[in-house]
């Protein structure tokens, strides 16, 4: 009786919590575009990480290579040096919230490693900006360059809402069938100790 | 409450492993045949609790109910909340691994502490009552706070006005959580009276 009492309270919260919210914890997402890295991080349920702290290490020497805060949509973009451009180490992203809450994310040389390339080609003083050339000039005077530039805008169009994808996916929120989960193992092992010892008849 | 890995120094790491590990070896011998699968519900109320987030100004809060379980359970509130932040951890990337120890201690001990301390009142009857489970609710999590603070101070003074203001943004949430721990405890004295005097009988 006592056990179907409490039973009734978990099920109230189950129920309320699915309704309610989810948890505390710090959902990151890293990605390098257009000569820049952005870092993306939010609270467990949506709610963008405001000021969060944001330190990007060297993760073969541990050194502090930048810091820096998230903006209003918890959002922090930085140019990565060009002296790390040139050693091409891993790079560890750490979001801190301040209150004991913490997130990794570790983005490898070749994730970001084009950006010396990209940013070299967009700051070339030369070249003739691809919008002022005709439409019949494009499949004979692009450049190299050119070409890569526009593809890689290009790209990063469509590949926008794939990341956003992705990113969800990475970050996935509990559902009703994990935390569903949890109190069975829960429940299954109170129950499984409790056999054991109704089995022994002693005390624990 | 959940602190995350990687923001802690050793010696905290250390200590809180050390406290937790103690309180859950108290807690498994005080532990009667009778009692295990109350734990195991408690412990899943536990689970669920800390998915119920409130918003709170930059960052987020969630329920603890660690002020019920300390009240109720007694020392097994030590294995009961252990076992649901492993869970946690294992499953949601809550906290970790490396610092479950310190998480339970950090919920757990204010819990046990102000658990034991208050539970002679509940045998009392009507406002007497209520005030003491609002007690054992609210003080616990401010307990939980001020440890979660001060662990955060020792391993790192940057986290000095952070840990003050982690401290203030649980107030609304330590008096949430002695408003349910008063409603669950006036609840279950009037549907399952047993249920709070169980675990008194097995107290020394």
């Amino acid at each position: 009786m006592n056990l179907k009492t409490v039973l009734i309270f978990n099920v109230f919260l189950t129920f309320f919590c699915v309704t309610v919210s989810f948890a505390h914890k710090i959902n990151l997402f890293v990605w390098a575009e257009n000569g820049s890295i952005t870092v993306e991080s939010s609270l467990t349920g949506g709610r963008t990480l405001v000021h969060g702290t944001v330190t990007v290490v060297n993760a073969e020497t541990e050194e502090t290579i930048i810091t820096g805060k998230n903006d209003k949509n918890g959002t922090f973009s930085f140019t990565v040096p060009e002296e790390i451009l040139k050693q091409s180490p891993p790079l560890d992203v750490i979001v801190s919230g301040g209150d004991g809450h913490q997130a990794h994310w570790i983005i490898k040389a070749d994730e970001y490693g084009g950006l010396a390339k990209t940013a070299s080609v967009l700051t070339e003083p030369d070249k003739q900006p691809v919008e002022q050339q005709t439409e019949n000039d494009v499949p004979y005077c692009l450049s190299k360059a050119d070409f890569e530039q526009l593809l890689d805008e290009h790209l990063e169009q469509k590949l926008a809402p794939i990341r956003k994808n992705i990113g969800s996916l990475v970050n996935h929120s509990p559902s009703i069938k994990d935390i569903g989960a949890g109190i069975g193992y829960l429940i299954g092992i109170a129950g499984i100790i409790a056999w054991f010892q109704s089995r022994k008849g002693k005390k624990l | 409450m959940h602190v995350s890995e990687g923001v802690l120094t050793i010696p905290a790491l250390v200590g809180g492993g050390i406290i937790a590990a103690a309180g859950t070896m108290i807690g498994l011998k005080k532990i009667d045949y009778d009692q295990v699968m109350t734990i195991g519900l408690f412990s899943s109320a536990f689970f669920i609790a800390s998915f119920i987030h409130v918003p709170l100004g930059p960052t987020s809060v969630h329920l603890v109910l660690n002020g019920l379980l300390g009240l109720i359970l007694g020392w097994a509130a030590f294995p009961a909340i252990l076992a649901a932040l492993f869970l946690q951890a294992v499953l949601f990337q809550y906290g970790g691994i490396i610092v479950l120890g310190v998480n339970t201690t950090i919920i757990c001990l204010p819990a046990v502490f102000f658990g034991l301390l208050l539970k002679p009142g509940l045998q009392s009857n009507g406002k007497k009552r209520l005030l003491v489970s609002f007690a054992a609710g609210f003080l616990s999590v401010i307990g939980s706070s001020l440890l979660m603070a001060g662990s955060l101070i020792l391993s790192n003074e940057g986290f000095q006005t952070a840990s003050y203001l982690l401290v203030l943004w649980n107030l609304p949430i330590a008096v949430l959580e002695g408003i349910i721990t008063m409603f669950t405890v006036s609840f279950l004295a009037r549907v399952q009276p047993e249920i709070l005097s169980l675990s008194l009988e097995k107290l020394p």
